[in-house]
């Protein structure tokens, strides 16, 4: 049999037997074709046409963007001394997926790092990809941690805010929360300057988060913050926390707070609240502490402003110091009768005794005879109608409406205090116009951009009342130490220009009128009285056993004064003290200082 | 053993080239060398990397015993050991179920161990036996199935296999049993109006299931009949949304690898989804995805077109069957291919439900390396023995 015939019966017998078979070979055949077909089309779809879609998502799942964070920039005081700074930390987190041994992982952490074993354990056990398990831990306990090799427990970069002098400023300089990020005082209000710009660095990673090694990729350097010198002076701030908490402890008070400032530039030396708080640990602290009180809280500011009523007659030219007024007990406007802190017989006192005498008849008479407009006019100028643009966040503004809205009794008792509220600040920077020479200035605690000398910082000032008013308001602030109502403020070498003040508060409870037996007592001054280089603000809040500003306050401006001068290196006043217009009420005036006399 | 009936005037090298089917062993070279490459790529990130690369040829190696032996025997001896080999096939369907020697992994008994050691996953050459059987019974009916009792008798035969292997269970073997006797019925010439009544009955069937399973689970208070894993592999295929980071998280990656790959691929050992781990089980049954991601469409189509040559270069090998009962071999063979190409592809693109069925000659697996080497010493015995034994 050849090959050929053999091949061609194999054939016909391959056909022949069951007659549909090649038919069914067909259909066997198509079925392969459309089963192909149908995977061509769907691989068409998704690698030609949706492909790119798809890489996309892997490079999604595959890539995280993290954020390196700057270093945020320090602050320091005027002397260049650390106030705030940023020292490097870590961040420990797990990829719980990745922990193999939970338990002794959580033991060792909690020896470490100190805390909770269980609380550990929980965090490692936990269904997430990624949990931190403490942040901001410093470097050697860090590295301690690193050296056991614990499995899925990884490290990240970071710093850690630490303030060295602990409570010293605390209120000013805020803090920072656990990004870096300024929550409150100077941190906040700079937090654009400290806080710098953070870099991006691109790490792929396999499913659940755990870092690929080698796969990270530097996308952008972070910019670091930049430095902040506050005109801060860290003795004089350590010196005014110092009194102001003696006082506050020696007079049983709520609280209180103390205002050092350069009267001409605005800087701040100091600014002190009580109750203190440490902010290397401020989340546990009570956020009452935080308050920086001068800026944020507001008083009714009592007699203080008898300054500005008179510095205003005299800018007016109604009258000038030696003014003669017949001053009866009690005098009633608009329906109210006004009394005198201390009841008295009527008396003939001039305009300077008025102010040393802290009268408050006397003080409604000069603002009877400037009128409503004026007295608001002025007011407005000394800034008691605005913020004073400190660079604090937060900051408060006084209450003090315009003169159409005054009632009929408004103009017996704003021009000695009462009816308006400002901030300590406020007060400090009206008092600062008399104490410069008559420029309105903007207080502040920015002293310098180091890492920027090319910025220049320029804080807007204005002059609102003549050098002679002033001079002559100096004066007549001299006399309320020398021969007034402040002689408690009086400091060995240097004359002393200034104002108690004693306040009532206005009732809490939502009834018009004032609490009983609650008052704010207060000293505000500069010196030397005729060259002044500092301006203090001291105010006592509810202090208990004396209300009066020149018994409370007084003697604690006078400590802080007093360290002030010597710090600061400021020459003694030349024994000549401003000439006292008339000798004859030395006595009087001692009299009223020894009541501690004032409204 | 004589390959020729008559061989006159033929040299040796002539005698050789007719008892093999050159086209049939260069695909599945092609392909085994294909399977190799991806495999290695796959299982680069791995820990022992190099050593399941070494594992995956040597199970081509052994491959090599079960083909030869095929290749060797005399098939048509075969149709008379259908008694034997029902037996053989029930034992190695149950084996893994007898205590001490079964392997339990990810919810099914599927592997047999002995003292711990890991031998074979029994399902796997069983696949083969029941391509063997069910020829001897249906070239019983001489290529016409035309009465609802043969059909009958022959999906009886399917559907104890199908039991015997939901013991273990293993839902995607015994859906190749589906497949093969498919493939077989329609080249044994079952009525194509049977076709349509059986594929009315499976659909309503799974939706059937797994309606009633779901029924069966309540009232028992716990998991009877279908896995919970199986019925959400099959739920997450008509609801792929329904949870994407659980059963549906395969298939996202899977996609992902796939669609990423774009025409050209990311290259071989590149792909992200592949080395950074986001795609499971990706030398075993996704090897499709990291072949996808990392040689693209390009890749992909050569695979298909391998398959594709395959597949015919089997068609032809039938129809030169010198009887029924080796072309039914053979459609069984191609019935188990098609069925796990289309499969295993269609999961990882997201057209099929996700079961655990290995890609023929590509994916990690000796088992089912063997076996599908074993099917090629089939083919090859019908082809030499095409004009006779």
């Amino acid at each position: 049999m050849s090959r050929d015939r053999q091949k061609r019966e194999a054939r016909t017998r391959a056909t022949r037997g069951p007659r549909k078979r090649s038919v069914r070979y067909v259909v066997l055949l198509g079925l392969f074709g459309s089963a192909f077909l149908v995977i061509g089309a769907r691989l068409v779809w998704l690698q030609v046409v949706e492909g790119p879609a798809y890489a996309k998502m892997a490079l999604e799942q595959r890539q995280r963007e993290l954020d390196i964070p700057p270093e945020r920039g320090s602050i320091y005081d005027r002397e260049g001394q650390p106030l705030a700074v940023s020292m490097e930390a870590r961040n420990v987190y797990a990829v719980p997926k990745s922990v193999t041994d939970p338990e002794g992982a959580a033991l060792a952490l909690a020896s470490v790092l100190g805390g909770d074993k269980e609380s550990y354990l929980a965090k490692l056990t936990k269904d997430a990809t990624f949990v931190y398990l403490a942040r901001k831990v410093d470097v050697t306990r860090a590295k301690a941690l690193e050296d056991l090799g614990l499995r899925g427990i990884y490290f990240q970069e970071d710093s850690r805010r630490v303030y060295p002098s602990n409570e010293l400023a605390c209120q000013v300089l805020g803090f920072v929360g656990v990004d870096d990020e300024g929550l409150a005082g100077i941190e906040k209000y700079y937090d654009e300057v400290l806080g710098g710009k953070p870099g991006k660095l691109i790490a792929e990673k396999g499913p659940g988060g755990v870092p690929i090694p080698g796969g990270v990729e530097l996308r952008e350097d972070p910019i670091d913050g930049k430095n902040v010198v506050l005109s801060i002076d860290k003795d004089i701030q350590y010196q005014a926390q110092l009194e102001l908490q003696t006082a506050v402890d020696k007079w049983k008070a709520k609280s209180g707070s103390v205002i050092v400032m350069d009267p001409d530039t605005g800087e701040i030396l100091a600014m002190a609240s009580t109750p203190v708080f440490n902010p290397n640990g401020f989340s546990s602290a009570d956020p009452v502490s935080f308050r920086n009180r001068p800026v944020v809280d507001t008083y009714e500011p009592g007699s203080t402003v008898k300054s500005f009523t008179a510095a205003a007659v005299i800018e007016e030219g109604l009258f000038d110091p030696a003014s003669m007024f017949r001053l009866p007990p009690t005098i009633k406007v608009g329906g109210r009768t006004i009394h005198e802190a201390h009841d008295r017989g009527t008396v003939e006192w001039s305009l300077a005794q008025i102010v040393t005498n802290s009268s408050n008849i006397g003080s409604v008479k000069l603002g009877l005879a400037l009128g409503e407009k004026r007295l608001y006019e002025y007011f407005s100028k000394f800034g008691l109608t605005e913020k004073t643009g400190v660079d604090f966040p937060g900051e408060a503004k006084g209450w003090l409406p315009a003169p159409e809205k005054w009632s009929a009794s408004s103009i017996g008792n704003i021009p000695f205090g009462q009816g308006i509220s400002v901030t300590p600040l406020q007060l400090a920077r009206g008092l600062a116009v008399i104490a410069n020479g008559g420029n309105l200035v903007t207080p502040h605690f920015l002293h310098s951009l180091p890492d920027e000398p090319s910025q220049k910082i320029a804080w807007d000032t204005k002059n609102v009342l003549s050098a002679e008013t002033a001079a002559t308001m100096r004066e007549v602030l001299a006399e309320v130490v020398t021969e007034g109502t402040g002689a408690g403020a009086k400091v060995r070498g240097y004359t002393v220009a200034g104002k108690t003040g004693t306040a009532q508060k206005a009732r809490t409870d939502g009834v018009a009128g004032y609490a009983k037996g609650k008052y704010v007592a207060s000293f505000s001054g500069f010196l030397p009285a005729e060259d002044p280089k500092v301006l203090i603000v001291v105010t006592i809040d509810e202090p208990k056993g004396s209300i009066y500003g020149g018994v409370v306050a007084a003697p604690t401006f006078s400590k802080i004064a007093s360290f002030c001068m010597s710090h600061l290196q400021v020459p003694p006043s030349s024994g000549k003290l401003p000439a006292s217009t008339d000798g004859s009420r030395t006595a009087g005036t001692a009299a009223q200082a020894l009541q501690g006399g004032d409204d | 053993m004589r390959l020729h009936t008559a061989a006159i005037d033929k040299s040796r090298t002539r005698r050789f080239l007719d008892a093999v089917n050159i086209p049939l062993l260069v695909w599945t070279v092609a392909l085994l060398v294909y399977g190799s490459i991806m495999v290695t790529s796959a299982t680069s990130g791995m820990a022992g990397a190099s050593a399941l690369a070494r594992r995956h040829v040597v199970g081509i190696a052994v491959g090599l015993v079960p083909l030869g032996v095929a290749w060797l025997i005399d098939y048509t001896k075969l149709k008379h050991w259908s008694g034997p080999l029902m037996i053989l096939f029930a034992l190695l369907l149950v084996s893994p179920r007898i205590p001490g020697l079964g392997d339990t992994a990810k919810g099914a008994t599927s592997w047999l161990q002995i003292f711990g050691v890991r031998l074979f996953q029994p399902s796997e050459p069983a696949k083969l036996v029941f391509i063997v059987i069910m020829a001897a019974l249906i070239s019983e009916y001489e290529g016409k199935i035309d009465t609802p009792r043969d059909a009958a008798r022959v999906l009886g035969y399917l559907a104890a296999a199908v039991v015997l292997i939901m013991l273990q269970p293993d839902l995607g073997t015994g859906l190749v049993f589906v497949g093969i006797t498919a493939a077989m019925l329609l080249v044994g010439g079952m009525k194509g109006r049977y076709f349509a009544v059986l594929a009315l009955v499976a659909a309503l069937g799974v939706v059937g299931v797994l309606g009633i399973d779901s029924t069966l689970d309540r009232m028992a208070g716990h998991d009877v009949a279908l896995k919970d894993y199986q019925k959400d592999r099959l739920l997450v295929f008509i609801d792929p949304g329904r949870d994407p980071a659980g059963a549906g998280y395969n298939l996202a990656q899977s996609k992902i690898a796939i669609g990423s790959g774009g025409v050209s691929g990311t290259g071989l050992g590149s792909g992200t989804q592949s080395n950074l781990h986001f795609l499971p089980e990706r030398h075993t049954d996704f090897i499709f995805a990291v072949l996808g991601e990392e040689l693209g469409f390009t890749g992909a189509v050569v695979l298909l077109g391998l398959y594709l040559a395959l597949l015919v270069t089997s068609l032809a090998i039938a129809t030169s069957s010198r009887d029924l009962y080796g072309a039914l071999i053979v459609a069984g063979v191609m019935g188990m291919w098609l069925f796990q190409i289309l499969e295993n592809i269609g999961m990882t693109v997201g057209i099929m439900p996700i079961t655990g069925i290995p890609l023929p000659f590509m994916s990690f697996g000796s088992s089912a390396m063997v076996t599908n080497m074993g099917a090629v010493g089939l083919l090859l015995s019908v082809w030499s023995r095409r004009y006779g034994t």
